[in-house]
């Protein structure tokens, strides 16, 4: 069960992660992003005033159903798009800066590249938009092509690669200019359940490297045992955030479970809870079970709005 | 690649038509229908490959979203417009150098298969100078860089690649009339403010050379000079307002 939730009704457990005395390497401050509708004067909030901070050397898992603000969220980082309100900072620079986001990859939700490049020229091509030089260049991407597994397929069309190829070059696109922080959208989005333990143990590789990685997926249990904190979002709000053990009430204050009553007496533990201004939540096992009992729950609160 | 194999087929097309078409002009000579006709390909084609080109590399990467990557590294929206449009003027060049090639081989094939003529009777045929051609090109490749410019200002702001392509080809008619509309303008403030907005629009008329390859007028420098800087003037124009479209858009 959690406690009496903060005014927002937000679970922050962030703030206890910062005093950590750790180097951030993305802050998003009261991140907002509206789009105009058709009508006048009207907009979608797509993002409102999202708050996070991630430490340098973590695994942080951005949760939230489709349409939650993920993908939006992610374009304000990369600098693909403005916010309307709020700021973001990489390692403490704006995305806009050209050196900010050196030192970032990205890995798309789908594989937006260039069918008619072969795996090499599509490296070759982002590696010149890096600055990379030449010798440097076919250094690493040859490098990257075997370490995923494409030294056979390195020399063919993009529109003959599987999907699955399509994602490990987009791996190693993203790890290319040996990025500080990684963006991974949807790693395991159309991949079978051995590639996605291969997506698994990729980004703890990149956590024992040092790097920083912002990891959005669907696959909750992969998440739970992947990253060191999550954010879960609905309807662009931010509705938790922390460690997944301060989240899950391990060893934490806030969650805890009732035995031994019978039904009129839960009955009036409930009541006596409602009457307190707080409410009874059923006790989530998992990640999983959080995530949907905080966005069933959100989403009730919504439509009684 | 398969769009230069696009190109020299248009190019051996024109060529094989020009030779083929020859045989029906009405009473002009032969040499000056080759080279008109070459000309005109040069300006329908160069202007269809332009809009086309233009819309593909710009706003085909906002469509297929391959942006995305591109634009999360390190490079300005400036630099990726500026990219872009080098790699339209580039395609355009090579489609106008081959036409060029194809027309000059067309001419000189054609000269070849001429009985011996003297230099008189040459000139009654109509001579068309080599280097008059090489001017026409060039100039064509100014005019078709405008066209590419102006293409990219309604890539970056459109979200169809069918509204990018349509005001392309709108600006461009438009452009090949604006120098017979500006004769047909009269007085007044409503007039002189209309005149005025047309300016907007550049003239893609005075690109169009070819009375030099006929002999019928003398190239200046200074005219010539003139004339480009208008082009990169226009260029730079529809470029920078691309830009700032580019700039503001959400991806």
């Amino acid at each position: 069960m959690f406690g009496r939730p903060a005014p927002a009704e937000l679970y922050h457990f962030s703030d206890r992660l910062a005093l950590k005395e750790s180097v951030q390497a993305i802050e998003l401050r009261e991140l907002t992003k509206d789009f105009p509708l058709m009508e006048r004067g009207r907009y979608l909030r797509a993002v409102d005033g999202l708050t996070l901070r991630i430490p340098e050397n973590s695994v942080f898992g951005l949760l939230g159903p489709n349409g939650s603000g993920k993908s939006t969220t992610i374009r304000m980082l990369l600098g693909l798009s403005e916010p309307s309100r709020g700021e973001i900072r990489i390692f403490g620079a704006s995305p806009q800066e050209a050196e900010a986001r050196r030192r970032v990859g990205y890995l798309p939700d789908a594989p937006y590249y260039h069918k008619f490049l072969t795996g090499r020229e599509l490296l070759r091509f982002f590696g010149k938009l890096l600055g990379m030089s030449r010798s440097e260049l076919e250094r690493r991407a040859e490098e990257l092509l075997a370490q995923f597994g494409l030294a056979d397929a390195m020399d063919r069309k993009l529109g003959a690669y599987s999907k699955g190829m399509l994602q490990r070059l987009g791996f190693a696109q993203a790890l290319l200019g040996d990025p500080d922080i990684l963006v991974l959208d949807e790693p395991t989005a159309g991949v079978d359940p051995v590639g996605a333990a291969e997506v698994g143990d990729f980004v703890r590789g990149l956590r024992e490297q040092g790097k920083t990685v912002l990891l959005c997926s669907h696959l909750l249990t992969q998440v739970q045992d992947l990253c060191d904190a999550v954010g879960i979002m609905n309807k662009g709000r931010l509705l938790a955030s922390g460690s997944i053990d301060e989240l899950l009430g391990v060893g934490g204050d806030a969650r805890f479970a009732i035995e031994g009553l019978t039904g009129s007496e839960l009955g009036e533990v409930a009541r006596f809870a409602q009457e307190k201004g707080g409410d009874l939540v059923p006790l989530g096992q998992n990640l999983e079970d959080l995530f949907r009992s905080l966005v069933s729950k959100d989403d009730q609160r919504g439509g009684e709005a | 690649m398969r769009l230069f194999l696009l190109l020299a087929v248009s190019g051996i097309v024109s060529l094989v038509g020009g030779l083929y078409f020859q045989e029906f002009n009405l009473g002009s000579s032969e040499l000056r229908f080759i080279a008109d006709f070459g000309f005109g390909a040069m300006t329908l084609l160069g202007s269809i490959v332009t809009v086309v080109a233009t819309v593909q590399l710009l706003y085909g990467e906002i469509e297929h979203r391959t942006i995305l990557p591109i634009l999360s590294k390190p490079v300005s929206r400036g630099e990726f417009l500026l990219g872009k449009l080098l790699g339209a003027w580039l395609t355009i060049c090579s489609f106008i150098g081959i036409l060029t090639l194809a027309l000059l081989a067309a001419l000189w094939i054609r000269q070849w298969q001429m009985p011996d003529l003297g230099e008189e009777a040459l000139l009654e045929q109509g001579a068309v100078s080599s280097s008059g051609v090489l001017l026409f090109a060039l100039m064509q490749c100014f005019r078709l860089m405008v066209l590419a410019s102006v293409t990219a200002f309604f890539s970056a702001y459109a979200s169809s690649s069918l509204f990018a392509v349509f005001m392309g080809f709108f600006v461009w008619v438009i452009g090949q009339l604006r120098g017979s509309l500006d004769a047909q303008w009269g007085e007044g403030i409503g007039q002189s403010l209309l005149k005025t907005l047309t300016l907007l629009i550049p003239d893609f008329r005075i690109f169009d050379l070819g009375a030099y390859a006929f002999g019928e007028a003398e190239a200046s420098l200074v005219s010539l000079l003139g004339l480009v800087l208008y082009a990169v003037v226009y260029a730079a124009l529809y470029g920078s307002l691309a830009a700032v479209v580019l700039k503001n858009r959400e991806f």
